[in-house]
């Protein structure tokens, strides 16, 4: 596969997921903030909210207050936001159409559809409809591509390359907002954080992620730090969990590096080393240490993103 | 006279006037429906102006999805997409008369290949006088960089569009020929996909032509033409990226023949050989359909600052290490001049006579023709030579008296640049108008594809229909608000 196309489906995995992340993310936060028990903040929900949105600044650059229905609009459609869910709708689109090449005829549909079915909406529509229904529309509209992409797609470099942006992405992340819950609770921590505000937030934490029914399947306990941490970062059952994700990406990096036919990788040897990491971390109490794995394997990610791009998506 | 055709259908056929200058292809002069039309005007009349209206919404939406659209410059929402106009009513056409539109666009294009075949090499054609030398030698699509070129399999033009008309006299005329990079087969192939999405009762009721092959027939002709020795040819698309307008064909063709649609950045040469850059490392290229004009293939050759092409293609091309579709320097022998000459090539090259008329075509570069140009420039259509998509094309008959004697200056300018034709009664087919929301007569033409490869001929089983959706209007292109129809070859 021409190494511009395998570039461009490899970002197409990324930005679907960063949109339906955020997506998710943001309409548990929203119908969170509908009954969010006295003693939250709601300023600290949507900072929240537009913090894992990565449109903190530019918000606040065109916005002088906290508005939900303002981080609403900015973060889902927003023109001036780059980093809207939109944005990284049409983004997709703008890489299918490059890549159409690597894709069926099914799967651009696919993609076509949803882009323009996302596109018909207006700020009233959004306001009228709610957050429900347009997240809704980007779950089950990435759940369908991606449903395709593995129902259907030859086992080919182009179902891997999407699949590892997918994952790349995904473990990107997990990373990042457990990094920013953990920074709150560090700071927090000092002003004194009852264990039933720490417990509601990881509860919160996973229900954004989509893993709050899992968690529990998987536990039988309530959402703590320690707990909520072990599930998304170590457990490796958990298809969303760091360990998972980053299990996936050295299989398909091996997968990808056999059509080389040459000796293993430093690509490779470098995802092993993160993922051995990974497989080693043990919450403990201390929330700086955790904040401090979290911010190395967040580098960690950042290098190995970059060397993949350098070795197969270099043209 | 008018004949007024009404309790055709259930209203949106009773303002029907056909013009009895025009081959009307679905009425008889008497109003009667043609007989090979008879289900699909049926078929019509069991629906509303409602139903018709949700029909067309279907289509409209599922060209949209396809992701068939094109945007204005003008539209300055970043999502205003258009959909090029479609027509429900398909253009038919029986298998005798398809028979002979086949034979004859084998036949014009094999003679134009061994024209450009003579044009590189011995010249004979000029040496026996048949065609002015200085025509095709000073044509701006004349290439010196293919003098002496032998391509593999002694193909130039693989694909070729031919533009046809019906005329008044029931007969088909080649109206132009297109080899340099023809486009709209995607169009083609599209229509009868949209038509089975929407008007899919019509397929039962009448034995058709499929045109879904076709891509499989040019990537059988790629592989026939690829470089000798080489068992397991790769091919690819070459496009000059996202932002032409015609690429969503460009991927079209490249996804259907399961080859890479690649861009000149992907490309590069190493000892004359041609590889891409892919994820598993350098890959070959044997044989590559390209879609960029000649002008942008090689900044070593063609233009020096040309950020589409890759340099030394066109060494690695003259090595025979990589074939190109269609062949450089092609453009030579579309020129609407050098069009007036091929019925004399398919008599001095294959020995036979032309199966498919000209048009009369008069030179302004000939003193007499100029002469009669310039007097009776009112009743014919003038056209540069080196143009395409009815751009500078001057209907005389619709020009005013200030456009005539502009359009005079112009060819004094520069006479060898025009020439002149008999304004063709163009045929008119009914077209569903929205907006009037009844079917209208509207002019329409033909293209044909045919494809030329080592020891095969084929020719897409049907072709795009184009229809000038302005009433009156013959310029049918899509550039100028032209619209398109499906096409069925019915058999026997």
């Amino acid at each position: 596969m021409l190494s511009r196309s395998a570039k461009k489906i490899y970002w197409m995995g990324r930005d679907l997921e960063w949109a339906e992340f955020v997506a998710l993310y943001s309409r548990v936060q929203y119908e969170n903030l509908m009954d969010l028990p006295a003693r939250q903040s709601k300023e600290d929900l949507l900072e929240d909210i537009l913090h894992v949105a990565d449109a903190q600044e530019n918000y606040f650059y065109a916005h002088s207050q906290l508005k939900a229905e303002d981080v609403l609009t900015f973060i889902c459609i927003e023109e001036a936001n780059p980093n809207s869910v939109l944005a990284y709708v049409d983004r997709v689109r703008e890489l299918a159409r490059g890549a159409r090449d690597g894709l069926s005829l099914e799967l651009w549909e696919y993609i076509n559809r949803f882009y323009h079915t996302m596109n018909s909406y207006s700020t009233e529509r959004l306001h009228r409809e709610g957050i429900q229904g347009f997240a809704g529309a980007i779950e089950s509209n990435s759940c369908r591509i991606k449903g395709y992409i593995h129902n259907n797609m030859l086992r080919n470099e182009a179902w891997m390359l999407f699949s590892l942006g997918m994952y790349m992405e995904r473990a990107f992340l997990i990373t990042r907002t457990l990094l920013h819950q953990m920074q709150a609770i560090a700071t927090q921590g000092s002003s004194g954080q009852s264990g039933s505000d720490e417990s509601y937030r990881f509860a919160l934490l996973l229900g954004s992620i989509g893993g709050y029914e899992m968690f529990k399947q998987g536990y039988q306990k309530n959402a703590s730090r320690k707990l909520a941490l072990d599930f998304l970062v170590s457990n490796n059952e958990f298809p969303k969990s760091v360990v998972h994700t980053l299990t996936s990406i050295h299989t398909i990096l091996k997968d990808l590096h056999a059509s080389r036919q040459e000796q293993e990788s430093a690509l490779q040897s470098t995802s092993h080393t993160i993922l051995s990491q990974c497989q080693a971390f043990t919450p403990g109490n201390e929330a700086a240490t955790t904040v401090d794995f979290l911010k190395k394997t967040l580098a960690n990610l950042h290098a190995l993103s970059g060397q993949l791009e350098q070795t197969y998506l270099k043209f | 006279m008018q004949h007024n055709n009404s309790d055709t259908t259930n209203g949106m056929f009773d303002d029907y006037s056909i013009n009895p200058d025009f081959l009307d292809e679905v009425f008889s002069p008497d109003g009667a429906v043609k007989p090979a039309y008879a289900m699909i005007i049926d078929q019509l009349k069991q629906y509303s102006t409602a139903d018709l209206a949700e029909l067309y919404e279907r289509a409209h939406q599922a060209f949209f999805e396809q992701g068939i659209t094109f945007r204005l410059p003008s539209d300055k929402a970043k999502t205003r997409e258009r959909v090029f106009p479609f027509d429900l009513l398909p253009r038919l056409i029986n298998s005798r008369e398809w028979e002979k539109l086949q034979r004859g666009v084998v036949q014009r294009n094999m003679a134009i290949n061994a024209f450009i075949h003579d044009v590189y090499h011995q010249q004979h054609i000029f040496k026996d006088k048949l065609v002015p030398q200085e025509l095709v030698t000073n044509s701006v699509h004349y290439s010196p960089a293919m003098v002496d070129l032998n391509p593999t399999g002694g193909i130039y033009n693989h694909i070729s569009g031919t533009d046809l008309v019906k005329h008044s006299d029931g007969e088909y005329y080649i109206l132009e020929d297109n080899v340099r990079t023809p486009s709209g087969m995607s169009y083609v192939l599209s229509n009868r996909e949209v038509m089975k999405r929407t008007m899919f009762q019509l397929f039962g009721k009448y034995s058709l032509q499929p045109v879904k092959e076709f891509t499989e027939h040019f990537l059988t002709m790629m592989r026939s033409v690829a470089p000798a020795g080489v068992d397991e040819p790769n091919g690819a698309v070459l496009t000059d990226g996202m932002q032409a307008s015609a690429y969503f064909e460009h991927a079209y063709m490249a996804h259907s023949m399961g080859v890479p649609l690649v861009e000149g950045k992907d490309l590069y040469v190493e000892q004359d050989t041609v590889y891409m850059k892919t994820v598993a490392g350098p890959k070959r290229i044997d044989v590559m359909y390209r879609r960029l004009d000649d002008e942008f293939l090689d900044p070593e050759v063609f233009e020096a600052d040309s950020v589409f092409g890759v340099p030394g293609i066109m060494r690695a091309y003259r090595k025979g290490n990589i074939n190109m579709l269609n062949a450089p320097g092609c453009g030579a022998a579309d020129d609407k001049a050098v069009y007036s000459y091929v019925p004399a090539m398919i008599r001095y090259y294959l020995g036979e006579e032309p199966i498919l008329n000209n048009v009369h075509t008069y030179l302004c570069s000939e003193e007499s023709d100029y002469k009669y140009v310039i007097e009776n420039m009112d009743t014919l259509v003038v056209k540069p030579v080196d143009e395409y998509g009815g751009k500078g094309i001057l209907i005389g008959s619709a020009a005013t008296k200030a456009e005539l004697s502009e359009y005079k200056q112009k060819i004094a300018q520069d006479r060898s640049k025009y020439i002149a034709q008999p304004i063709m009664a163009l045929s008119n087919h009914a077209t569903y108008i929205d907006g009037n929301n009844q079917f209208e007569p509207r002019h329409v033409d033909l293209r044909t594809y045919t494809l030329l490869g080592k020891d095969m001929q084929y020719v897409l089983q049907g072709g795009l229909t184009r229809v000038a959706l302005i009433e009156g209007n013959m310029i049918v292109n899509s550039s100028q608000g032209g619209g398109s129809k499906d096409t069925w070859v019915l058999e026997e």
